[in-house]
């Protein structure tokens, strides 16, 4: 059985998140699914029925997608497909042989029990699933990044404007509370006037799964991210994510972008880079420094959110100073000084900490941990059960990955790209 | 004119509160105070992979004993070894190993709480030379850097012609220098950590430093422990709730008699030190409501 205890104190605390932002005027705005989602009451939903969802594609992360779903009360898995056996077999057992499961995904959308497929192919097969999946009048959630093409981008888009169905992107980041109490932090001024931003993703592995027997038919079905025909490599597989906050929190996409890759470590045959960097230009001078590799990952993963009055790190939810507040003993010590007033000087207080007060290692934008995963995928049965999509969301996973294309096309061409008046999505009103 | 600004430094914020100085005559003594809390840092944090105090540690876990060529740490290693007789042992920089074990929540057996309150340093002075006893030694300066760079600010101050300030490391090392420029000392009232608009204890200070220790966590009523701190006797952890303020005329010193009352408890008597340690010493233990027991 999975762990009702986490998901609860999870869901818990995301409503309590939630809550208070979506008290906030500014959140609307920036975050109109946050601003839905927390009218909402999941706590009853699954008595009315559940979501009967097919998930097509189970490998690494379909198998992700597929655990946290079942721990999701308003959600049933009804139906798995993949074509690669291993995973078609796994898939099976991971749902105690109730689903059914398919080699074809176009024979799962023949099925008349199912309300929403989860795509999560590799990334070539998005567009063609999805639309096909759309035209079977089935709600879908897609793994980002949203397809291998701009066309395919725009294509889905249209697809899901022909439906009456939801089509939602995975960025899970949309859905945690640190990125959504930062965002309503930084808006509100609390870190100046932001113009760079600063993001990588540092991994040190060949990023190859291992092909059984060494079987040279299925390299490319496995390492699929290695190849251009079938994916961009790093800027489809993790900058999309990272471009994505960036393009969120400075309200705007990139008018363009120029950058550098090469293949200069693993030189293995693989076709796309293993290391990038990139400079995507917004709007009045704003940067986004973004850099990619895969062979040291002392760095790891961050996104720096640069203000002139402090700093954000997301992945870490940190924030900090430039110029840390003063006790506030020593605030009201300056203020009778200059009025010439002698009276106590409060030292601490029930909030006060002996020894620490500020340190350099900042403060925690939210407390708390959570799943944002979960909550994604508990937020897309809700949106199938509703017949609604949350407002925003196609939005921010669109612009996220015609900002990584775009980024591959500066670094293949050598040249910088503008960013083509016709990938622009015209404005959603504000819920 | 008044001057303030606030710098971060060891690891907390600094305030520097100057009245009746102009901005410019203020921000020529901040960057010399900057230059001498660098130097302090530099020598004795433990959180700074190339301070003279983290390679001290390193060459003791190896040879367990090291020739010290950094004058601000072999200063700082005597006052901790003239604080250790001082406070009859109450006052260790010897048991960092523990200390660390008990923050990272790592089972610490008899046998290590043992070899902790075996542990202490010894210093040839003739050569320069620290030893240690144990193999496990970790030296760790806790707040004494605060207090020694503390004493540094007052003698920076005092030579630039400085009467008056108010100067404050995390608000728990406090130099009151002087005045204030509408009365005849600083009048400071500390809070209870625990209970909003309840005062612990007041001051009336005039050229003296106050140093506030505490074991308490961060919010009213949470009950948590704030820091490990560990007895030296035993080697084991004060889970008790306690601040303890001191006042005496050197801040190194504050931090001293501070740390060994917050440790020790009713088992120190800070009175019968000796006579220039400490003007005043007050033990406040939160969770039995017992306050001003001035030993």
């Amino acid at each position: 059985m999975p762990d009702r205890s986490a998901f609860d104190a999870d869901r818990r605390q995301f409503i309590r998140e939630f809550s208070i932002l979506a008290g906030l005027t500014s959140v609307a705005s920036v975050a109109p699914w946050a601003k839905a989602l927390a009218s909402e009451d999941f706590s009853g939903m699954a008595r009315n029925g559940k979501a009967r969802i097919g998930i097509i594609g189970v490998g690494q992360r379909g198998r992700a997608l597929l655990l946290n779903l079942q721990q999701v009360p308003h959600a049933e898995i009804v139906a798995v497909c993949d074509i690669y056996p291993p995973n078609f077999e796994r898939a099976i057992a991971l749902t105690g042989g109730k689903a059914q499961a398919f080699v074809d995904y176009r024979d799962m959308l023949e099925l008349r029990d199912i309300d929403a497929v989860v795509v999560a192919t590799p990334l070539h097969q998005h567009a063609h699933i999805v639309i096909d999946a759309l035209g079977a009048d089935l709600h879908v959630f897609c793994e980002k990044s949203m397809a291998r093409s701009l066309e395919d981008c725009q294509r889905m888009v249209e697809a899901d404007k022909g439906s009456k169905r939801i089509l939602q992107i995975g960025h899970q980041r949309l859905f945690n509370p640190v990125y959504l109490r930062a965002i309503e932090r930084a808006r509100s001024g609390e870190i100046g006037d932001i113009t760079q931003i600063r993001a990588y993703w540092h991994r040190n592995n060949n990023w190859r799964r291992p092909v059984p027997d060494g079987d040279s038919r299925l390299e490319k079905q496995i390492n699929w991210r290695l190849y251009k025909e079938f994916s961009a490599g790093l800027m489809t597989e993790l900058a999309s994510h990272q471009l994505q906050v960036a393009n969120w929190f400075f309200d705007d996409i990139p008018s363009r972008v120029m950058g550098s890759g090469s293949i200069s470590f693993w030189r293995d045959g693989r076709e796309v880079y293993d290391s990038v960097a990139l400079i995507y230009e917004y709007s009045d001078g704003r940067k986004l420094l973004y850099d990619s590799m895969i062979n040291n990952k002392h760095y790891g993963l961050e996104e720096q959110i640069l203000g002139s009055l402090g700093t954000m790190e997301l992945e870490t939810n940190r924030i900090y100073w430039e110029n840390p507040p003063p006790a506030p003993g020593i605030k009201q010590l300056v203020e009778d000084l200059d009025q010439g007033v002698f009276r106590e000087i409060p030292i601490g207080g029930a909030s006060w900490v002996p020894e620490t007060a500020v340190s350099q290692a900042g403060a925690a934008i939210v407390e708390g941990e959570y799943s944002d995963t979960l909550l994604q995928m508990e937020a897309f049965a809700a949106a199938v059960l509703n017949g609604k999509a949350y407002p925003g969301l196609l939005r921010e996973a669109y612009y996220a990955t015609i900002a990584a294309l775009l980024g591959e096309r500066a670094m293949d061409s050598g040249q910088p790209v503008a960013w083509p008046q016709q990938y622009r999505m015209p404005p959603e009103p504000v819920v | 004119m008044n001057y303030h600004a606030q710098l971060e430094s060891m690891g907390t914020r600094f305030d520097l509160v100057l009245p009746r100085l102009g901005t410019s005559r203020g921000d020529a003594l901040l960057l010399q105070i900057d230059a001498e809390l660098q130097q302090w840092e530099q020598s004795l944090s433990g959180f700074r992979a190339d301070s003279a105090v983290t390679l001290l540690n390193a060459r003791l876990a190896r040879d367990h004993s090291a020739a010290v060529d950094d004058p601000l740490l072999w200063q700082a290693l005597e006052l901790a070894d003239f604080g250790y007789t001082l406070t009859q042992g109450w006052f260790n920089i010897a048991g960092g190993r523990l200390y660390a074990a008990y923050k990272r929540n790592e089972a610490v057996s008899p046998a290590e709480r043992q070899a902790y309150a075996n542990a202490r340093i010894y210093l040839d002075r003739a050569t320069r030379v620290v030893s240690t006893q144990g193999a496990d030694t970790l030296l760790d300066f806790g707040g004494l850097g605060k207090g020694l760079a503390l004493d540094a600010v007052k003698d920076i101050l005092e030579a630039a012609g400085v009467r008056n300030g108010f100067v404050s490391f995390g608000e728990s090392s406090i130099l009151a220098l002087g005045h204030h420029p509408n009365g005849a000392y600083w009048s400071v009232v500390v809070n209870d950590p625990l209970v909003r608009g309840k005062i612990l204890d007041t001051f009336s200070l005039r050229d003296r430093f106050l140093t506030i220790s505490s074991t308490v966590a961060n919010g009213a009523g949470s009950g948590g422990l704030q820091s490990h701190l560990v007895d030296p006797r035993s080697g084991r952890l004060i889970d008790e709730q306690r601040t303890v303020t001191t006042v005496g005329e050197s801040g190194a010193l504050g931090e001293i008699i501070s740390t060994a009352k917050l440790v020790a408890g009713e088992q120190l008597s800070v009175a019968s030190l000796s006579a220039s340690a400490a003007d005043s010493c007050r033990l406040f233990t939160h969770n039995t409501g017992m306050d001003g027991s001035y030993a």
